[in-house]
């Protein structure tokens, strides 16, 4: 050991290359790979990433409570001819979709809550592919609703309950297809709007513009995400009045390009390729507005 | 291992990391320092966390700002605040951070998971959710995800905090074994853990190195400044556990010798040194 002043730096200091990070609301500081090529290797831990994420919205609370909540909902649906339409349509989007979104949401923020994020910035992994893993978690929620579907259908042909016509496969998708996109939107706000209470604030959004479009059950309410393609009488709402003339094939792809414009918006915030996340949001937004316009009758 | 030549960090108009150099080979060094000394922000900057903003850097041979992936392939780290999720069992916890650092094959990956909090006596509580742990076991199970892959450097910012002696021992001992053929930097404020785990100790003090060298070097420069005495006399005396004082500078009247210790020589350092003034050596 010796005493050395020249251990100093110098007064000039060379600068550094590595280049920073620009500060962002979900991870302040935090420097990402750099950009630098992912090993190839790399693609082989999407599936087992997604798997946990997927273990993890599927068995957090709200999800579960959700799914509770909508088969209780379902067995006192009575077998009548239009609830039992009802249930084979947007059964799940209230009662399972609403709650999902928020477990979505908490999901994809755990980390960030939890204050994890510094460790886990400077593993291998970046945030990209943590991103595509909890979007790829929706089709968690998405595959067990077809299957719930699925199910319901089979069990419905052979209880032989009469219906004024059997729903098309288009609008018993329109379900699951909600489910999806409330878990790609859960994500895109826990990465875009990671402030505490943001993710009520749009899902009262999501509802008011619901409401908004769904006067008198008129044909605009197509444009929702809550569509009743039958039309109730009065209340108890068991006298059918008719359907909606509107084509449930293009509200399907409607609500198929809403849901993974989602998870594009998801994957625009953390990707290194943000432009091509852009221009597949660009594309689904333009489907969704061509399929919203086309389904309109 | 790791090579740092002139670091700048700054926060706003702190300056955290003000010039900062330093070497460390295989072994476990010892930072140590008063709060706000900048062992924090040096740690978050050595494990890739965090980008100088001056300064020369080279870890595992590499330069972070072109190597940073590959560097981090290597690293084990364990920041000074770590938070778990809600719900998650310690099990899981350590399984996705072994899937963050590439480990995809599940038999393998769970072996390596198993081994990891085996090392740090885990194994009991495995399944049990970590809002549920004491606050040494959660840091328990920071380390042991720090572990995870044998990583060559390993980069612990106070990870002695929070537990009880026993585990302080078992934590000594797991430290040294990683210290014998990787290198093993150690935040800490405890000048004990520096004298029983480390080869080498590295002072900060405002954002500056002042001293690095073996820990008995550090000790060696309190050598003849230290004294005990029945009273307490003006300075820096502080009582100790026999109910004398314990001082550092010229011997006053009543008192006598003592062999100094590594924190005698750490405050000595603290308080003679100035933000000019550095004592390191010359070769690390």
């Amino acid at each position: 050991m010796t005493r050395d002043p020249d251990a100093s730096p110098p007064d000039t200091p060379r600068k550094s290359a590595t280049p920073r990070t620009p500060r962002t609301p979900d991870a302040p500081d935090l420097l990402e790979n750099g950009g630098e090529p992912v090993h190839p290797l790399l693609a082989h831990l999407l599936p087992a990433l997604a798997l946990a994420e997927t273990r993890r919205l599927m068995l957090h609370p709200l999800a579960i409570a959700g799914l509770a909540l909508y088969l209780l909902g379902l067995a006192t649906t009575e077998w009548a001819p239009r609830p039992a339409y009802s249930a084979l349509t947007n059964g799940f989007v209230v009662l399972w979709g609403l709650p999902i979104f928020f477990a979505a949401t908490l999901t994809a923020s755990a980390t960030r809550r939890a204050g994890t994020d510094e460790l886990l910035a400077v593993t291998p992994v970046g945030r990209n592919l943590r991103t595509a893993a909890c979007c790829l978690a929706g089709l968690g929620p998405f595959l067990l609703a077809c299957a719930i579907q699925a199910v319901m259908v089979t069990v419905y042909v052979v209880a032989d309950v009469e219906l004024e016509r059997f729903p098309s496969v288009h609008e018993i998708a329109a379900g699951p297809l909600c489910m999806l996109g409330a878990c790609f939107l859960g994500v895109a706000v826990a990465r875009w709007l990671p402030w505490p209470g943001v993710s009520v604030l749009v899902m009262l959004a999501l509802i008011v513009v619901n409401q908004r479009v769904e006067p008198h059950h008129s044909t605009l309410s197509m444009l929702g995400l809550y569509v009743e393609f039958a039309r109730w009488g009065p209340p108890p709402y068991l006298e059918g009045v008719g359907f909606l003339p509107g084509s449930p094939a293009w509200h399907a792809l409607y609500l198929l390009a809403l849901s993974l414009g989602a998870g594009a918006l998801a994957m625009t915030r953390d990707s290194d390729r943000r432009g091509l996340w852009v221009g597949i949001g660009a594309a689904l937004v333009v489907t969704a507005s061509v399929a919203a316009i086309r389904q309109l009758p | 291992m790791i090579e740092a030549v002139g670091l700048v960090k700054t926060y706003g108009r702190d300056r955290a990391l003000d010039g900062l150099t330093l070497t460390a080979g295989k072994g476990v060094t010892g930072l140590l320092g008063p709060n706000g000394a900048g062992k924090s922000t040096l740690v978050r900057v050595l494990a890739t966390v965090l980008a100088p903003d001056e300064g020369e850097l080279r870890l595992l041979g590499r330069d972070p700002a072109a190597g940073r992936l590959e560097i981090r392939r290597r690293l084990g780290y364990l920041p000074q605040d770590l938070g778990f999720q809600r719900g998650v069992t310690v099990f899981e916890f350590v399984d996705y951070v072994a899937i963050l650092k590439e480990m995809t094959h599940r038999r393998s990956r769970h072996d390596e998971v198993r081994r990891v909090i085996e090392e740090v006596g885990l194994t009991s509580v495995g399944g049990r959710r970590v809002r549920t742990l004491s606050g040494g076991m959660r840091r328990r199970l920071g380390i042991a995800q720090a572990l995870l892959g044998e990583p060559e450097l390993i980069l612990l910012d106070e990870p002695a905090a929070g537990l009880d002696p026993e585990q302080r021992l078992l934590f000594g001992e797991l430290v040294a074994r990683l210290g014998q053929d990787r290198t093993v930097v150690l935040s800490t404020h405890q000048t004990d853990d520096v004298a029983a785990l480390c080869d080498r100790v590295a002072v900060l003090k405002a954002g500056r190195c002042v001293f690095a060298g073996a820990p008995r070097e550090l000790r060696a420069l309190a050598e003849g400044q230290v004294w005990v005495s029945a009273e307490k006399a003006a300075g820096t005396s502080r009582r100790t556990g026999d109910g004398l004082y314990r001082g550092l500078g010229p011997t006053p009247r009543n008192a006598r010798p003592a062999d100094p210790t590594l924190e005698d020589g750490y405050l000595l350092l603290l308080t003679t040194t100035t933000n000019t003034t550095d004592i390191t050596e010359a070769s690390a």
